[in-house]
């Protein structure tokens, strides 16, 4: 059953019984605290007076809609959300994601992935939490967001004014996934919602100049459907 | 009150049109009389007797063949009268003393009768001709656009509108009628048109009787409408409704020859078009009870097979799992595992594929960048088989255009291929995936493996439903490719199979360039933070 009172605490919401008792057991032997709510209700109640590290969010639930009790969790607690759906192609993730979740998983799901996911959102969390970085690394990269530079070992990449904005953003949550629409407001604005072909066209760009194999990405990595992500760690 | 005010002005009206048009028709007749007796007199035909008859018969012919047979008789009475009042003496009476005269009285109006009648025999004939003619052309272009019509609706819309040209001045109406639950929709030359009250009841009335009713005709005459049958071999299939569009109540539509005619034709479309329609319907529900039992039996043998690897296995760990060795123990687990797995899969593909025939599946189009999607399906295929454990190579040219597609379904597409190339290619060549842009038109995708191919008799067959080849005794229902080409279908694309050279399966598929993709819209590489959109 692990540390049971020192470890992170997780916010397991989730209404299926036996989903959360195995997340339960999986989470706990990893040394996670873990907390199950069954309802809408119950998992804001729970986030108001546990403060949880991190919640793991299921969308179907059977009193409030998932996608709702996103910005009311965001009420009470900046905590890493972690939406789960049960399609692929679900719209209502892009919708999360851009309401303030900020990963998701698609059931069925790997437990190696699961937790890989868990650790980069308290990470990336308990860093924003401390100083805006500056430098994000990932692999021979080194992105200055304040000189606004990106050097591949000692050579400096000429970017435009636009892919540095994608990139930039990107860097600002490493490890997660940015919504198409969040990069299109970020580096366009938001008059321009509604045209990714943008967004694709220079990330296209992006890719030709930091991949080697540009169809075979090692850091900048699309989500069919939802957005992108800077990978900063190879193997987690 | 108002009606009767209103019909007995219309009535009124009618006398007073048909006294005009019968002004119009006698009038220059009794005119040519009086112009030729005037200039008979100052002439002198008085004097000279024989060139005044034939002047007066001359006069005759020509009203008969201009004005027709009415205005000839009187032309002739009035020539007869003038003669001898004006030219026969005694001068100022219509006396005859002669005998003689009588006869020229009596020949000139029988001329009159005889070239009267036999030019009005001409002209009718001429007429009938000509009609008969027009109707012909009508007719024929009538069956020729009902032929060229494919769906119920443009049947309809053509046939409505042939017959509105083919008959001057008359909106024309198709009311659909089924058998048992009576009319159901209606056309007109401009589209489908709403059911109209006014129009049922006579409608009905035609529909049962099988009889045209309604104006010009003897059922229910008062209608505003004239409404004829569409007969056909099972019975009444529709009203055809005529109305004038000319609001004097006195010009009447009438079944005529020609409409009767156009109705039985647009019958005859119109039971084709039913029947087909009906077939279709069968056709679909054959082929839905087809599927039912071929997934039926699919299903019961491909989730029967992990689902009993996972309840031994597991009740093996439950029961006695502490009596197993450690290795045994996660080889029992793995298998759970694995087997799960492909469940999910096939679970997955089984409802996509359900989906996207009910048409719930929606295709999300945006414009995406291929070499993306291309990139998020090799990484999943490497997800799910261990990165490396396959050589997979993509060839994608770096001036690829973005294309219109929905990237979740397009990465099924391919996920389903490279999955499909790794089962049954040799695991010491790599499974390449190339991609072309064909000029402007469309982008090729070819997914080629080198394993034991497929007998090029099934080439075609290998995208049915829960075919499988013979040579491919691997797991999973036949699904994978029959959702693959209806993923790439509904993008407007085409996939096929053909031979790899020097063995194994090329799976290629297109995707249509369409519109304009957006292009890069700042100078590359600019240094300083400019802003591109503020140009």
């Amino acid at each position: 059953m692990g540390d049971v009172a020192g470890g992170p605490c997780v916010l397991v919401v989730e209404d299926d019984r036996k989903i959360l008792s195995v997340l339960s057991t999986t989470l706990e032997t990893d040394g996670y605290r873990v907390v199950g709510a069954n309802t809408g209700q119950r998992a804001i109640e729970e986030v108001r007076t546990r403060n949880p590290d991190i919640i793991l969010l299921d969308l179907g639930l059977p009193d409030i809609d998932g996608l709702a009790l996103v910005p009311a969790i965001r009420v009470h607690s900046t905590a890493p959300i972690i939406v789960v759906s049960a399609r692929g192609g679900d719209p209502d993730k892009v919708k999360a994601l851009d309401a303030g979740a900020n990963d998701y998983l698609t059931k069925p799901f790997s437990v190696p992935e699961l937790l890989a996911r868990i650790r980069v959102a308290i990470r990336s969390h308990a860093q924003v939490g401390d100083a805006p970085r500056t430098i994000v690394s990932f692999g021979a990269y080194r992105l200055d967001l304040e000189g606004r530079t990106l050097v591949r070992g000692e050579d400096h990449v000429r970017l435009s004014a636009t892919e540095f904005k994608l990139l930039a953003t990107l860097a600002r949550h490493p490890d997660e996934v940015v919504t198409t629409r969040a990069l299109l407001k970020e580096a366009w604005g938001s008059a321009h919602y509604g045209k990714s072909g943008y967004v694709r066209v220079y990330m296209h760009s992006l890719r030709q100049k930091l991949e080697s194999d540009p169809t075979r990405p090692q850091y900048l990595i699309n989500e069919a459907g939802l957005g992108y992500r800077l990978r900063t760690r190879t193997s987690e | 009150m108002s009606t009767t005010i209103t019909r007995n002005k219309t009535v009124r009206d009618g006398k007073m049109w048909r006294m005009s048009q019968a002004l119009k028709r006698d009038l220059p007749g009794v005119a040519a009389v009086a112009a030729v007796t005037v200039l008979g007199l100052w002439l002198g035909g008085r004097a000279d007797l024989t060139n005044v008859p034939i002047a007066f018969l001359f006069v005759i012919a020509v009203v008969s063949m201009r004005f027709g047979y009415q205005a000839a008789i009187l032309a002739a009475i009035a020539s007869a009268l003038c003669f001898d009042y004006f030219f026969l003496p005694p001068y100022g009476s219509l006396q005859i003393t002669h005998s003689r005269d009588l006869l020229t009285d009596i020949a000139m109006l029988a001329v009159a009768v005889l070239v009267s009648t036999l030019n009005e025999r001409l002209r009718r004939e001429a007429r009938s001709a000509r009609l008969s003619e027009r109707q012909a052309e009508s007719l024929y272009s009538l069956v020729r656009e009902l032929a060229d019509a494919h769906s119920l609706d443009s049947l309809n819309i053509a046939g409505m509108r042939q017959i509105e040209s083919a008959v001057a001045e008359v909106s024309a109406r198709v009311l659909i009628r089924n058998g048992a639950e009576g009319f159901k929709c209606a056309f007109s030359s401009g589209g489908r048109v709403a059911l109209e009250t006014e129009d049922l009841e006579v409608a009905n009335w035609a529909a049962v009787h099988l009889e045209p009713a309604g104006q010009g005709t003897r059922n229910l005459p008062l209608a505003s409408a004239c409404y004829v049958p569409l007969v056909a071999a099972r019975g009444c299939v529709g009203v055809l409704a005529l109305r004038s569009r000319v609001s004097d109540s006195m010009v009447v539509v009438r079944p005529s020859s020609l409409i009767q005619s156009m109705a039985q034709q647009l019958a005859m479309a119109i039971e084709r078009a039913l029947l087909s329609q009906e077939k279709h319907v069968a056709e679909i529900e054959a082929e839905t009870e087809r599927i039912r039992n071929a997934v039926l039996s699919s299903v019961s043998h491909d989730l029967r097979t992990p689902l009993t690897v996972i309840t031994s296995a597991s009740s093996t760990l439950v029961e006695r799992g502490d009596r197993l060795q450690g290795t045994a123990r996660a080889e029992m687990a793995r298998l759970i595992h694995d087997e799960a797995e492909r469940l999910s899969e096939l679970l997955k593909s089984l409802l996509d594929l359900t989906r996207l025939q009910s048409g719930a599946l929606s295709v999300n189009r945006d414009w995406e960048s291929l070499e993306e999607v291309v990139a998020s399906a090799l990484r999943r295929v490497d997800e799910r088989t261990g990165p490396g454990t396959r050589q997979l190579r993509a060839h994608v040219p770096n001036d690829l255009p973005l294309l219109q597609l929905d990237a979740i379904l397009i990465e099924q597409v391919l996920m389903n291929l490279i999955d499909n190339a790794l089962t049954y290619s040799r695991t010491d060549f790599p499974v390449e995936i190339s991609i072309a842009a064909r000029g402007d038109r469309d982008v090729l995708v070819s997914v080629i493996d080198r394993g034991r191919g497929i007998p090029s008799d099934d080439l075609r067959r290998i995208f049915d439903k829960f075919y499988r080849s013979d040579n491919t005794a691997g797991q999973g229902l036949g699904l994978g490719l029959t959702l693959a080409r209806g993923i790439v279908e509904a993008h407007g694309g085409k996939i096929w199979a053909t031979e790899t050279p020097g063995g194994g399966l090329t799976v290629q598929f297109t995707l249509p360039i369409t519109g304009t993709a957006p292009g890069l819209l700042e100078p590359e590489p600019s240094e300083k933070g400019t802003q591109p959109w503020a140009m």
